[in-house]
């Protein structure tokens, strides 16, 4: 199995670039704004574990840690071997710039700050890094990760039809569970991949929960703290962050605010912290954002895995239908799928338009903008598409659009 | 487990009860064939020809169960063979085979013949799903083979569905036969090819163990007989193989499911799915114990109601999103929805 890419240069790359400088973040800034402006008293423990991580001193349990990126990747293959899963992703601008050194050009700014990251030692615990061939750039990201870590590339491919591919997926997840077993000495089998499942499962009741009550009541939890809920959940421990979780929303469960804001549903790049700049802008334009339809959210956490035959082969199986089949990655044939739930979710829950938000230079999300607009406007949906980068550049002017969004929104209910 | 298939469980194991033991339950419904009470005339043989209760203990047909309490046909595998005990006569392709072979008048079997159609037109192939006990005993082979860890054989979709054609093969067989030994040249046949599809079914070798009876698994008598002995023995272990390494395999090849699945488009109830929810995870199509894939690729709203199809009900179970796939009644949804809603559902 090859799982070293750059075996022969990479000793040549690391020469080249491993000019460590010392990055400060200023994730400590906007945590602290953030969580000013929480209601929820008990969301204190998610900002805290996201200050640690951010400055390098979270403590991971007393496990290898392995990183992955994408929902393509199976997380609970990761737990069940006993491991610590970290799902990587950043969108920070400070890191880009820093990743510059080894991916310049226009390139996806989330794979430069990965790379920044991890050329700058924020990753210095992992054993593992396990990276999907979703994208072109995290294709590319398993190449230039690969010396510095060791690298596992897992490629589900494109085609997420379940009639074509089951089989594949299945083989391909097998090789990956039977990899990490021997890479980390373990003998797992069905009841720990039965129990790793049963904790996700638990996640994704949790998570629906905290999803249904935000889609009548976007102001109990606001937007700051859903999106601090689930990049914690990235890198915490499962269990500990179900029952931080559910004691947030029996919290909120307490609030009554009525939320007289349009509601709306956010779609496309996922928003990941420190770029909240997204959200940030949302609310101030006087938008309440409801519910959404992204990959670290809707994406990760709402199905449940079905396990239908409980052999090792069959959890695997349904393994993959979760992260594969019924994935909902731009990079994947599932056009059609993302329109539906659009449409699907903004029936169900009244809301009142679709921000389609897109980082810059990700092609796959900028592609589909236009069909996703004509669909949405068929069904007389109010859609607007923001494109932008990691910067504050912009941000006035986003407003203006928003504000303006909103009033045409505000001007269709009367 | 979820709560639909426990429910399917518990109505499984208590229909098998039912079906295999009724008759020491409800003993005192207990009537002889020659009672005039009975909701129907009872069918006899007519005298000369050979009727199944006239055989010896030695024959391969030799019933275990002659006395049913209720001289019905319930369109799933209530077998003739059962231990003494049965709840019914028997299935319904013994019902036909019989009667032609007796050359019963049609105005004798209409009533049965109504009442199965009325059966089957309320709940389709809801009886193999839920009621059949050679489906519960292949559910629980597939059961033991789970908790061996044995991964599941999935015969391609094509595969399964011309799997079907045996059964229309066994049934054409089973129906010429006995159609040609009650014409009179061909009655001294009788004795050898009398139900020659029970000769062959499994259902005849499984359920008298059900009540600790042995069956009569060999008569090397004759060559007739020793071909229906080793025909025997053949499916029988297709049945198993077909439980054990793949997912009600058999139910595709049974010659009652398949009179069953006529009424399944049109039956009393119905799946209906909801495509602008369908997010195709493939849960239902892998999951269905059929192997069927239409509720997966459908992309028109309405009912999915296949010829294969068992009604289960697993696919509805299974499906991540709430109200994609449902069952109804007559067009109408129903009302213990609220019990069969998952408790991850939204
Ligand atoms: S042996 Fe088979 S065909 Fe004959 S009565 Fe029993 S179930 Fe029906
Ligand atoms: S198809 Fe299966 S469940 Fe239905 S009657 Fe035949 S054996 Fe029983
Ligand atoms: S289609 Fe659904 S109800 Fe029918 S057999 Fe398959 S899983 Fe069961
Ligand atoms: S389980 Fe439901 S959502 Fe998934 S493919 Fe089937 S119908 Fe669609």
């Amino acid at each position: 199995m090859q799982n070293k890419f750059l075996d022969r240069y990479g000793r040549a790359v690391l020469k080249g670039f491993t000019s460590t400088r010392s990055i400060k973040s200023n994730a400590n800034s906007e945590l602290l704004e953030y969580s000013s402006r929480s209601k929820n008293s008990l969301m204190k423990k998610f900002y805290q574990d996201i200050e640690d991580f951010e400055t390098g001193k979270f403590l991971y349990p007393e496990k290898p840690v392995v990183g992955y990126f994408c929902s393509l990747v199976p997380e609970e293959l990761i737990l069940a071997c006993n491991l610590h899963p970290v799902r990587l992703c950043c969108e920070e601008n400070l890191w880009t710039q820093a990743g510059e050194e080894i991916i310049p050009g226009d390139v996806c700014p989330v794979v430069k700050s990965i790379c920044g990251k991890f050329y700058n030692q924020m990753y210095d615990r992992f054993d593992l890094v396990v990276v999907p061939g979703s994208c072109d750039p995290k294709t590319k990201l398993a190449e230039l990760l690969s010396p510095l870590k060791e690298v596992y590339f897992l490629d589900p491919g494109r085609d997420c039809d379940y009639l074509k591919n089951a089989d594949i997926w299945g083989e391909k997840y097998t090789k990956f569970f039977d990899f990490l077993k021997e890479r980390f000495h373990c003998s797992s089998g069905r009841k720990h991949l039965l129990s790793a499942c049963k904790k996700t499962n638990a996640r994704t009741e949790i998570f629906r929960k905290i999803y249904q009550f935000r889609t009548r009541n976007p102001e109990a939890i606001n937007s700051f703290d859903y999106y601090i809920m689930i990049y914690a959940s990235f890198f915490m421990d499962i269990e500990i962050w179900n029952n931080l979780a559910e004691n947030v929303y029996r919290e909120a469960l307490e609030t009554r605010e009525i939320c007289k804001n349009p509601k709306i549903l956010l779609a496309g790049t996922p928003v990941i912290f420190p770029n909240f700049k997204i959200i940030d802008v949302i609310e101030q334009a006087g938008l309440s954002l409801a519910a959404d339809i992204q990959c670290t959210t809707f994406g990760r956490f709402y199905n449940p895995v079905e396990i239908d035959e409980d052999t090792e082969s069959g959890i695997i199986r349904a393994l993959s239908l979760k992260d594969i089949a019924g994935s909902i990655c731009p990079c994947l044939l599932n056009l059609e799928k993302l329109v539906n739930l659009i449409v699907d979710a903004v029936s169900q829950h009244n809301l009142d338009g679709v921000i389609y938000y897109n980082l810059r230079l990700c092609q796959v999300f900028d592609i589909q903008t236009a069909v996703i607009r004509q669909a949405l406007k068929e069904k007389d949906i109010p859609f607007i598409s923001i494109k932008t980068d990691l910067g504050n550049q912009d941000t006035g002017q986003l407003k203006t659009r928003l504000e303006a969004f909103r009033e045409m929104i505000e001007s269709r209910r009367n | 487990m979820k709560k639909i298939t426990m429910t399917r469980r518990i109505v499984q194991v208590f229909c098998l009860i039912l079906l295999v033991y009724g008759g020491y339950i409800f003993k005192e419904w207990k009537q002889s064939p020659e009672t005039e009470q009975s909701l129907f005339p009872a069918l006899k043989a007519p005298a000369g020809s050979i009727s199944i209760t006239k055989l010896e203990k030695g024959s391969i047909l030799w019933p275990s169960g002659a006395t049913p309490v209720i001289e019905n046909y319930p369109p799933s595998l209530v077998c003739r063979f059962n231990p003494k005990g049965g709840m019914f006569k028997a299935c319904i392709l013994h019902f036909f085979s019989e009667n032609l072979t007796w050359q019963t008048q049609l105005k004798y079997l209409l009533p049965y013949i109504t009442l199965f159609i009325l059966l089957c037109f309320l709940l389709g192939r809801m009886w193999c799903g839920w009621v059949c006990p050679i489906g519960t005993t292949g559910d629980f082979l597939t059961f033991l083979r789970r908790k061996m860890n044995i991964p599941v054989k999935r015969f391609p979709h094509n595969f399964r569905i011309n799997l079907s054609f045996t059964g229309y093969g066994l049934m054409a067989i089973a129906l010429t036969i006995s159609t040609i030994i009650g014409m009179p040249n061909f009655a001294r046949y009788q004795c050898y090819w009398f139900l020659p599809y029970c000769q062959i079914c499994p259902a005849r070798l499984i359920c008298p163990l059900f009540g600790l009876i042995r069956p009569n698994w060999k008569d090397f008598s004759t060559s007739i007989t020793t071909t229906f002995t080793l025909l025997a023995w053949i499916v029988l272990g297709l049945f198993i193989a077909a439980f054990y390494f793949g997912r009600r395999v058999w139910c595709h090849m049974c010659p009652v499911g398949l009179i069953n699945s006529w009424f399944n488009k049109g039956a009393g109830v119905e799946l209906h799915k909801k495509p602008i929810k369908c997010i195709k995870c493939g849960y239902c199509a892998d999951a269905c114990p059929m192997g069927l894939t239409k509720m997966y690729e459908m992309d028109k709203d309405g009912i999915y109601n296949q010829n294969s199809c068992i009604m289960c009900l697993r696919c509805v179970e299974v499906c991540p999103r709430k109200g994609c796939l449902s069952v109804k009644f007559f067009g109408k949804g129903i009302r213990i929805k609220d019990f069969f809603r998952r408790k991850n559902a939204e």
